[in-house]
């Protein structure tokens, strides 16, 4: 395996990091659980499906970081983009608005199962349905099912945020 | 056939359905008005999903000391490489911007939403920091030939960057030398790079769209919530025509260039509904398209962008230049649904979607006859 994880990681390491930043709202953190997950290719002697693989490998790392301190984490992370959104000050509009949006965004994703949340954003980096039932261990049939539901409630969550924030603008003007 | 089950409609619009189901399902949802709603509504979920998706990667202040209750940032071997590669990525985007500003093609304002690496930016990583004109060079010729080259971090790097171009003309510079001087680097590195050229080869497509949409957006909001008095300074802005690029003589709306095509139409409009999402007011329609289905989304004309008013020949996008599709090389990518973006020359916002690599969308988007 290990001439072939240079290729691993200049394949998936970007979309691999952005899964998981976007699981964890924190780079540095997604960073470390994907070079974790190309070490420990680096131990396997062969892998199937690579893809399914390390997107298993490191969904389960932050799964079993996660139970340690989980709640306090996504706090964290929820705490951190509030107090971007709220630093964010009038003369740059544009980065306030961004701030709010990526906060809206990412209670949106929190407000999902953690298996639909994980099948989506899988999706979103462009593993196929088999792979995500692979990587998840779900029945290729339930993907379809498992998507629909998760991007329902992903739009649904983030736009009762949109309308509550315009409510509140309204509130305040 | 009974009616197709919202996971089945999903799966079809993602390309997941064998060909002998996806033909079914098609045959069906042309003859069943509620199934094809279902199917416009699952279109506009996968869209709208995949934006808001795209929220979440903008994580700013990375590293920043108990931004997250992380460890405090350490300078490693791969930090600084990282921000080598970021300085790179300025060095080579300022050269190019010069380049663009000599009529060179602007298919960068192709902005390619899902797949793992933007081409230019991992070249571009690649090469430590080459004097502007290499870089760009550089830039361009390794990105055809090894789209797939470069440190995967200084690859996600410089799509952070990509990114934080996004947040406008002050922020990215600010964020750049941030970053410099936690290295412990002298800002002065990055300063000669900051030129508009810099910012407006960043700010071509990406930065123009997502600012002008949160302007649609802001603007449909205080519609919907019936505030008259909340945003008259921005509506005033944006219905200004004068502050907008004058439209190309040869650019055509969808619907001409739909006729324009239509006789050797390799394609076929199936449905066209005007909706609004995310308070945006937006002409959906999808085709049929060499064996798959694609959404256009196309958003209401707008602007009234600081960004695009710089330079008359600047600010209308090139006629010359119908976007060439990137290298081949990546078409063998697995293909998933994806998204890419642009805005003709009224501003107007377009997304194509559908299951098919950015290539195939950016040929496809050819097809239509979108410049």
């Amino acid at each position: 395996m290990t001439d072939d994880v240079e290729r691993l990681f200049r394949t998936y390491n970007a979309p691999l990091v952005r899964y998981l930043t976007r699981r964890l709202g924190d780079r540095d953190w997604a960073e470390e659980v994907a070079q974790e997950t190309f070490l420990r290719a680096l131990r396997q002697d062969r892998i199937d499906n690579e893809r399914a693989w390390l997107f298993a490998v490191a969904t389960n790392l932050v799964r079993d970081e996660a139970r340690k301190d989980s709640r306090r984490r996504r706090h964290l992370a929820l705490l951190a983009e509030q107090e971007r959104a709220e630093e964010a000050v009038e003369p740059e509009p544009t980065s306030l608005e961004r701030a709010q949006d990526a906060a809206m965004a990412r209670r949106a994703v929190e407000a999902l199962a953690e298996r639909d949340r994980l099948a989506l954003l899988m999706r979103e980096e462009g593993l196929s349905y088999d792979e995500i039932a692979v990587a998840l261990d779900l029945s290729p049939g339930s993907v379809g099912t498992t998507l629909s539901r998760a991007r329902r409630r992903l739009v649904q969550v983030y736009e009762e945020q949109q309308r509550a924030s315009a409510r509140g603008k309204h509130a305040a003007s | 056939m009974r009616h197709l089950d919202e996971g089945t409609i999903h799966a079809w619009l993602d390309g997941a359905l064998e060909a002998g189901e996806a033909a079914r399902a098609e045959a069906h949802v042309e003859s069943c008005s509620a199934c094809a709603e279902a199917v416009a509504e699952a279109r506009g979920l996968i869209a709208a999903s995949s934006r808001i998706l795209l929220a979440l990667d903008n994580v700013p202040n990375v590293g920043r000391a108990g931004s997250t209750g992380r460890a405090p940032f350490r300078t490693t071997w791969w930090v600084r490489e990282r921000i080598a590669a970021v300085v790179a990525v300025i060095v080579a985007g300022g050269a190019l911007a010069v380049l663009m500003g000599r009529g060179a093609p602007r298919e960068s304002a192709v902005e390619v939403a899902s797949e793992p690496v933007a081409q230019l930016e991992v070249a571009a990583a690649d090469s430590p920091a080459p004097p502007p004109a290499t870089a760009a060079l550089r830039g361009e010729s390794d990105a055809v030939a090894a789209p797939i080259s470069g440190r995967g971090t200084g690859a996600g790097r410089a799509q952070d960057r990509d990114l934080a171009a996004t947040r406008g003309v002050d922020t990215t510079p600010t964020m750049m030398a941030l970053e410099v001087a936690e290295a412990a680097s002298p800002p002065s590195v990055v300063q000669p790079q900051r030129t508009d050229d810099t910012v407006r080869s960043a700010a071509l497509s990406q930065a123009l769209a997502y600012t002008g949409q949160q302007a649609a957006r802001e603007e449909g909001k205080a519609a919907a919530a019936d505030v008259a008095n909340e945003v008259p300074r921005r509506r005033v802005a944006t219905e200004n025509p004068s502050r907008f690029a004058a439209p190309r003589p040869s650019s055509p709306g969808v619907g001409g260039v739909a006729s324009a095509v239509a006789a050797a139409a390799p394609f076929r409009l199936m449905q066209e509904e005007r909706l609004t999402e995310a308070g945006q007011q937006v002409v959906r329609r999808i085709y049929s398209v060499d064996g798959i289905l694609v959404t256009l989304d196309e958003g209401p004309p707008m602007l009234a962008l600081e960004q695009r008013r710089p330079r008359a020949e600047n600010a209308v996008p090139s006629a010359k230049a119908p976007a060439t599709p990137p290298p081949a090389a990546q078409d063998s990518a697995v293909t998933t649904t994806n998204t890419i973006r642009w805005r003709d020359a009224r501003g107007a916002e377009f997304t194509l979607t559908g299951p098919a690599s950015p290539e195939r969308l950016a040929r496809i988007r050819l097809l239509l006859g979108l410049e």
